[in-house]
Formats: structure tokens, sequence, C-alpha cells
């Protein structure tokens, strides 16, 4: 493939050239939920030219969904994400290989998914399942990015790069562990602007940019229009 | 002592000094599946009762949000 063509435009950024590409054009990544966060994610990864994304969801898509979760159309009701994504995605671009993981995450798969992966993005909606995600890339000794969001709330974070955990950010893990996946009040943009940042923080990553969020909690809030960084 | 709480003012008797731990119970927010930063920096749960604050500190209390 002409790849100097297709990504010109992110080559031509010196941070990324032509090395970063190859680096991108040989990376495989895990996008664990793909709903609000994870349909931008997938879509930038994708249209980046991430040789092999994994896509893992068991749900299927909902008319509700459809406010924000930018993959999916009306059409799509009904039908397993994993599917519908691949599809679309595949649309996006012949130069990414699709993995669908059908079933979730769950405790019995994840290190076998998350092994096979240079790289985890979070694009969860329960707690459960990020700590699922905390505890497999901790063992296996991978990065993962974390995305969450909530009304007009976002929060952005790399684990597992510098010895700090999300587990260390919140260790009432039972508690929130046992809390309901998230069924709440969301703006619509809001998960297209943290999963965005989610994006360029992987492709940061795999590139070797020095800037980056490993160390910090990106705190957004679209409603005051405020953003900060926490140091962990 | 002048506190900042999610950047709204919080004001408290100079004579008492106030852990992080304190703070949360003055201003009642719940201690569990949330985490604290004082000025921009995480103070990990294990040491809220042990952190002092200082006038002027700014506390963010963090929510853990979990939508995805």
């Amino acid at each position: 493939m002409n790849i100097s063509e297709r990504y010109s435009r992110q080559i031509m950024l010196p941070e990324i050239g032509i090395d970063g590409q190859r680096k991108l054009c040989s990376a495989s990544v895990l996008i664990v939920g793909l709903g609000g966060l994870g349909s931008p994610v997938a879509l930038y990864l994708t249209a980046a030219g991430v040789a092999t994304i994994g896509l893992c969801d068991k749900d299927t898509v909902s008319i509700s969904n459809l406010q924000r979760q930018i993959l999916y159309s009306e059409l799509s009701e009904g039908l397993p994400k994993t599917d519908v994504a691949a599809r679309r995605l595949s649309g996006l671009s012949s130069h990414t290989k699709f993995e669908l993981w059908s079933d979730g995450l769950t405790p019995e798969n994840a290190a076998d998914i998350i092994g096979a992966y240079d790289l985890v993005v979070d694009c969860t909606d329960n707690h459960a399942t990020r700590f699922l995600i905390d505890d497999t890339s901790a063992a296996l000794g991978k990065p993962w990015v974390y995305g969450a969001i909530n009304e007009f709330e976002g929060r952005v974070s790399t684990f597992g790069i510098d010895g700090f955990r999300y587990s260390d950010l919140y260790p009432d893990r039972a508690l929130l562990s046992a809390m309901p996946h998230a069924a709440g009040a969301v703006l619509g943009p809001l998960p297209g602007l943290v999963g965005a940042i989610q994006a360029a923080e992987v492709m940061k990553l795999l590139c070797g940019f020095s800037t980056n969020l490993v160390g910090r909690l990106l705190m957004i809030d679209l409603k005051s229009l405020t953003f900060n960084a926490i140091n962990l | 002592m002048k506190l900042f709480v999610n950047r709204e003012e919080f004001n408290t008797p100079d004579s008492v000094k106030l852990t992080v731990a304190e703070l949360l119970n003055q201003i009642q927010s719940r201690k569990d599946g949330v985490a604290v930063a004082v000025n921009d920096k995480v103070v990990r749960k294990v040491d809220w009762d042990s952190t002092f604050l200082a006038d002027g500190d700014h506390i963010t209390v963090i929510t853990a949000v979990c939508g995805g």
C-alpha cells in the first residue's frame, strides 16, 4: 500500500513522520466497549492506519445508542455491535484487520484477549470491567488508555506504564464494581470529545511521544468548558 | 483558613487543623468511590487521615464516573 499518500497529513507531523506511521501500521490495539467512546476511538484508529484492531463488546445496538454512538445507524438496531462496527470500519479502511470478541471481556477470557494486543483502550460502561482491565493489564505489563464519561464530565488517563494503577486512584473496588452499568444522562458530543482524546493518546503512545497522559488524569467538563490535568 | 473545594470557596476556623478525611466529613462528601486531589495532586485514600490542609489549598473531589 502507498502509506505515504494515504497518511500524508499525519506523516507531515515531525513527531510522527514515516517512522511513526510504520509503527501505527504494525500496531495492534484492543478496544473494550463499542459505545459512545468506542465509536470514535475505533473510527480514528482505523483512519490512522493501525494494523490490527480488536473489537470487544457483547451488546447489540439499540435505538437509544444512536444519540452518541456514531458507528451505528437505524439499520443496525438489534444487531451485534462487533458485527456492525467491523462492517462500517472495513469500509473506511482495507488496511486494518478487525478481530471480533462478541462475548465481551470476562475474567475467563481477559488474559488471552488482552495478551494478544500491544495496548488496550478502555471504553467500557462499568467499573467491574475497568478493574478487570486494570488487573489483567498490570499482570501482563500492557499499557491501557482509560476513558469514562457521565453527563458533561469526562476523564482520560494512561495506566500500566508508570506503576500507578486505576485501583490506586479508586481503591473501593467492591463498592464500585457492584454499581450498575451506566445508563445515565450524557451529552452526545461528550464521548466524541473524550474518545478523540483517547485515540490521540493511543497514537502518541504508539509513536513514542514524550508528552502524554501517563501519571496524569485529564478531567473535562463540557458544561463549564474546563480541562484540568491532575497529577497521579 | 480559606480552602477551595471543586473551585468553590470553603472557610474553616483558623484554630482547627483539618485533614482531607475531616474536610470530606465537613462538606458531607461521600468517602467511598471518590478520589481526592490537593493542589492538582492525588492524595491516596490511605493518606487522607494524615494529610493536613493549608490555607489556600485547592481540593478536588473526583467522582468515579463509569459511562462509556
